[in-house]
């Protein structure tokens, strides 16, 4: 008798292996979902990475441009003149000119290859003296007392290596060109990057990967109106329209396409008024 | 009959459910660490923005509540929503010439505060704006009730016409009812004041002596209350009109000014305060009455070319009185003193530390 009992019979054994399919079908489908979810999930994080990076570089170099700072646009880049520091302006004395320069982001300052000065004027544009300039420090504290111009805590006198900028008293700053553009990427060949240029520098990859909606509009006028078309007269670009699609690194399992994360910001322009 | 229990036939459900569950576990916190990294990324970044929503809020505050010029490095501390701003004035510029504006530049350190996070700043962020603590009262010079820098010429009959210098106040010495250019005749109506009239010097030395910068004030470097005249408001604000304007059946009070050319018209037109006029001013109205002081051709600061030549009088019916009133023109211009904002010079890159 006991030797009859160690088997099963062979419909235990086919119900039995049905109900194991259908139970290991079932977990099969709640692992593979929950991966799939998880996959998608991290490349969507990975895609707003991308797209929030992006924005939190472009944004502190680009809120400070100034009229006559844009010098050239496109849908795919921009290239603008950047200010590094504030300061005001004191006499000449050849061939320099003497400066209060206000307190300045020192990050910023020591990673820029200045590339001119813009001096306002009564009307409150900018004079743009285009060239490679540089900046020592100055003890020539009676030129700027002639103009009772001082040196605010945090600040410093300096000698700007060009003569005659403009009168003592006007404001200026100190700038670099920046060029922010979307190309392909190298470091992922085959996406596209934000590539960021200061001045004659290489161009650096700063962000990847994004999608190829990824572009700049327009922001015209005083009602900052949006605009596709590149405009004819660039001092009329009071700010800009990005479209930061980012993209994720791979594609999410059981998904044919990059996860995507279509962010729109505004950037206008504070002084451009 | 007795059935057997084999050690071999245990089963396998408690493997397969403990490799389940730490399966699960393991990948659900994956996903939360990867949420959490997520999460802590975006609250730095909507700190950072509440810090700088914090400092721009502290500077505005600043520059629209000084009532008295500050000292050289001024601190106010100002709470906010969302955290506190550590506002800081210095003089840059102090002419020598006291009656001059002087020049700041005021930085506003904003602090992102979360209450369920303790008194830690979140954020920190930094601004500045240059400005001028603006005395117009101190550059705008009374050279007379009316200052013609384009010239006038009163016109027979001149009855109606009345210009005084003398201040109907009583506060502040007279001053001339009429400062014109070279050419400008007043043969018709009455003039008084300290003289009752000047006539000499060429349009562009008229316009210089009235202290007024016509370019920065026409160019962006007077913001007024109102964009356009606001009429029947008594208020002493500040209105300007980029064009030509017409006064007309309406009173108003405050700093007129009109970049082309003021007209009057209908049964009256009547100003309080102080009228700066780029071109001419056309009197037509049945009753003009400008109660302070008024200029006009100032535009020729900018062309040096006088605008056309203004007449008054000619109309024996209609009144025209200008009548210096120093009172009208320091409510006017006390309600100007403050902080002005130099145009496009807004700092956003100053040093935090």
């Amino acid at each position: 008798m006991i030797g009859r009992s160690r088997g099963f019979t062979l419909t235990e054994l086919l119900v039995t292996m049905v109900v194991m399919a259908i139970l290991g079908s079932a977990l099969a489908r709640i692992l593979i979902n929950n991966s799939r979810f998880v996959s998608r999930q991290d490349a969507m994080l990975s895609a707003r990475e991308s797209a929030r990076a992006a924005m939190n570089t472009m944004l502190a170099e680009l809120r400070g441009v100034s009229n006559g700072g844009v010098i050239a646009v496109a849908r795919d880049s921009v290239r603008v003149r950047v200010p590094v520091a504030f300061g005001v302006l004191c006499r000449t004395v050849p061939p320099n000119t003497i400066a209060s320069l206000m307190p300045y982001d020192s990050a910023m300052y020591a990673g820029a290859a200045l590339e001119g000065v813009a001096w306002l004027d009564d009307l409150g544009n900018y004079n743009f003296v285009t060239g490679v300039i540089s900046i020592t420090g100055s003890s020539s504290q009676t030129t700027c007392d002639q103009d009772s111009i001082k040196v605010i805590p945090g600040g410093q006198l300096v000698a700007i290596s060009r003569p005659n900028l403009g009168q003592p008293g006007r404001l200026f700053y100190l700038y670099q060109t920046v060029t922010y553009r979307f190309g392909n990427s190298a470091d992922m060949p085959g996406r596209r990057a934000l590539w960021r240029r200061a001045g004659n520098a290489a161009a650096e990859e700063i962000v990847a990967p994004f999608d190829t909606a990824a572009s700049f509009r327009f922001l015209l006028g005083p009602r900052l109106t949006p605009s596709s078309t590149v405009p004819a007269v660039l001092d009329s670009v009071r700010g800009l329209q990005i479209r930061l699609v980012g993209a994720s690194d791979y594609t999410p399992q059981g998904e044919s396409r990059y996860q995507t994360f279509d962010m729109t910001t505004h950037v206008a322009f504070l002084n451009q008024r | 009959m007795t059935l057997r229990r084999a050690a071999n036939e245990r089963g396998v459900a408690l493997p397969v459910t403990i490799f389940v569950v730490t399966l699960l576990t393991i990948t659900l916190a994956a996903s939360f660490a990867r949420i959490g990294a997520e999460r802590s990324i975006a609250v730095g970044t909507s700190d950072a923005v509440n810090a700088l929503q914090v400092a721009q809020s502290g500077l505005q505050r600043y520059l629209g509540s000084r009532t008295s010029r500050p000292p050289h490095g001024d601190s106010v501390r100002y709470n906010v929503t969302g955290g506190y701003a550590d506002v800081r004035a210095w003089i840059v510029q102090r002419p020598a010439d006291t009656t001059a504006d002087q020049m700041y530049v005021v930085r506003s350190t904003g602090y992102a505060i979360v209450p369920t996070a303790g008194a830690t700043p979140q954020g920190v962020r930094t601004v500045a704006q240059f400005g001028y603590w603006q005395t117009t009262s101190g550059r705008l010079r009374r050279v007379g009730a009316f200052t013609a820098a384009n010239g006038i010429r009163a016109l027979n009959p001149g009855g109606g016409v009345r210009i005084q210098g003398v201040d109907q106040c009583a506060v502040d010495p007279n001053i001339p009812g009429v400062r014109g250019s070279s050419g400008s005749s007043l043969n018709f109506g009455s003039y008084s004041g300290s003289p009752g009239v000047v006539v000499s010097g060429s349009g562009d030395h008229v316009a210089d002596t009235t202290g007024v910068n016509w370019a920065a004030m026409t160019g962006g470097g007077f913001v007024p209350d109102y964009n356009g005249m606001q009429t029947g408001v008594w208020d002493w604000g500040s209105h300007l009109v980029r064009g030509n304007a017409t006064l007309s059946n309406a009173w108003g009070t405050g700093m007129l000014v009109v970049t082309g050319d003021l007209t009057t018209s209908g049964s009256y037109a009547y100003w309080y305060g102080v009228v700066l006029v780029g071109g001419q001013i056309i009197f037509n109205s049945s009753h003009t009455h400008f109660n302070g002081i008024v200029m006009s051709g100032l535009a020729e600061q900018l062309t040096g070319t006088p605008p056309p030549r203004g007449d008054i009088g000619g109309v024996g019916s209609r009144q025209y009185h200008i009548d210096y009133w120093s009172c009208y023109v320091r409510n006017t211009l006390t309600r100007m003193t403050g902080f002005v904002p130099v145009r496009n010079a807004y700092v956003d890159n100053w040093a935090s530390y």
